[in-house]
């Protein structure tokens, strides 16, 4: 008696959230604004680029100031680098207390159409320091409770100019801000999407998923 | 009642294009009073956790031979109770044993972390467990349907589960123990979830599992014993779809062509 092939059964692909938190703010115009924009299209490309990750990895872009939602969680299949404009002051605490929010509510949609996925990252990238008036503490010590618990994977990038001091307090301990070499978002981000391959790749078991070398930063000490 | 069970694992393909093992065991023994069948999945990011999946199948396996060869009355179902005893002292042992050969290697036993699912099936009932992840699908002898045993142990990640090495591996461990008629019996590791399983609700696909079933049914084609599953198990189609190791345990009962009586 032959016997049929197995069918396969369709499921919808795990989902590899990551969110950008971007600093637009005014003393980013001009080059540093340009490279960060291109920076994101490397992102977008290198991960078209890898199958699996393009209908895996899902991106979020937040920018400040002022907080704006600039996209939405999208595949990267379905993402249109947005014109980024730099103009405003720095509500650094705001913005990244709304990333939280963000991720929050797109782990319920993930739960609610039985989606699965990975911890999420986030990503903070600043050239300078809060506004005075902006509740940072506060975000700190929330993003270093999440990351401790493991809800989110939290990581500061410092531009030239960038406040570490203020950074180093943002970033849990074991993972502490990086600094930029130059305006190199090439290379960031060229690696953020090698990451992203990665996790978006692993298996059970592989929690501590081996990142590429960072060859686009120095950790500030 | 006899059985008849075929096993294999393929190296997925990501295995495989770093130069690691095959991470995936199993192992099944057909004692006269029924099947003893093991699967276990190791870590993969554990260095040893290809031995520490042999080690966990073939000593559950020999612990629930044992169990099942002094156990009297063989054919009254064990109580929830008894069978969630028995699956502690399997892990146990295998604990003992991950240790003691972790030592050897003069590694950390977490190197050699695995998943496991276990069972022994007879006639008249069938009592398992699960640790982690990986599948267990069974069929009742007259129905059509396939069954999940235990839902697959997912942290919030997909990339997360527990293991028989975890502290918190007895907490975790899934146990059933009812009367059945058997008909058919999948254990698989997590590389065959995503194909196999609608995972919003864990239901098991059907039209996936049935030819299996039927391959291994009496009439189900015997030519090239266990190529069907072997070939599956390295088809560039599922390769297409998961490139994580991937095995699968399949059984059926059989009559036995003579009559025998066995003590009871």
């Amino acid at each position: 008696m032959p016997v049929g092939l197995p069918e396969f059964v369709e499921n919808p692909e795990n989902r590899c959230p990551v969110v950008l938190v971007l600093d637009t703010s005014g003393s980013m115009s001009g080059a540093p604004i340009e490279a960060l924009t291109k920076g994101v299209r490397t992102f977008r490309e290198a991960l078209l680029k890898d199958e699996q990750a393009s209908l895996r990895v899902e991106i979020a872009i937040v920018t400040f100031g002022p907080v704006k939602l600039a996209q939405d969680f999208v595949t990267i299949d379905h993402f249109t680098p947005p014109e980024l404009k730099a103009d405003g002051t720095t509500p650094m605490g705001e913005a990244l207390t709304y990333a939280l929010e963000l991720v929050e509510q797109r782990k319920q949609t993930y739960r609610s159409n039985g989606l699965q996925y990975y911890r999420p990252w986030v990503f903070l990238i600043t050239d300078g320091a809060p506004d005075s008036t902006s509740p940072w503490r506060q975000a700190a010590s929330v993003i270093q409770n999440a990351d401790a618990t493991k809800k989110i994977i939290f990581f500061g990038v410092g531009v030239e100019g960038a406040d570490m001091n203020v950074l180093r307090q943002i970033t849990p301990t074991e993972r502490p801000p990086m600094l930029l070499n130059g305006l190199d978002f090439g290379a960031l981000f060229s690696w953020l999407s090698a990451s992203m391959i990665r996790v978006s790749g692993s298996q059970v078991g592989a929690a501590q998923v081996e990142l590429p070398p960072i060859g686009w930063g120095t950790v500030s000490v | 009642m006899n059985w008849k069970a075929i096993k294999h694992s393929a190296i997925g393909t990501s295995h495989a294009k770093f130069g690691k093992d095959c991470q995936d065991a199993a192992y099944f023994e057909i004692h006269p009073y029924g099947l003893i069948a093991a699967v276990s999945d190791g870590a993969g990011s554990a260095t040893h956790s290809d031995l520490g999946s042999r080690i966990a199948t073939q000593v559950a396996c020999g612990h629930l031979k044992k169990w099942l060869c002094f156990k009297t009355p063989k054919l009254d179902v064990p109580s929830v109770e008894m069978a969630r005893d028995l699956f502690e002292a399997v892990l146990e042992e295998i604990e003992i044993e991950l240790t003691v050969k972790a030592d050897s290697l003069g590694v950390p036993v977490r190197e050699l972390s695995c998943t496991l699912i276990a069972c022994v099936a007879t006639s008249r009932w069938i009592c398992a467990m699960q640790v982690g992840d990986g599948l267990f699908v069974y069929r009742s002898e007259k129905e059509i349907e396939y069954s999940l045993m235990f839902k697959p142990v997912k942290g919030e990640y997909i990339n997360e589960t527990d293991f028989v090495t975890s502290k918190n591996a007895i907490d975790s461990l899934q146990v059933q123990s009812f009367e059945w008629d058997p008909g058919f019996i999948c254990m698989a590791t997590d590389g065959i979830e995503k194909v196999s399983v609608r995972m919003s609700d864990w239901s098991p696909h059907a039209p996936f599992f049935k030819p299996f079933d039927d391959y291994i049914q009496p009439g189900g084609t015997t030519a090239g014993e266990s190529n069907f599953l072997e070939e599956f198990l390295n088809s560039e189609r599922l390769n297409a779809k998961t490139d994580d190791d991937k095995t699968m345990l399949i059984a059926a009962p059989r009559s036995y062509e003579t009559i025998e009586n066995f003590p009871i």
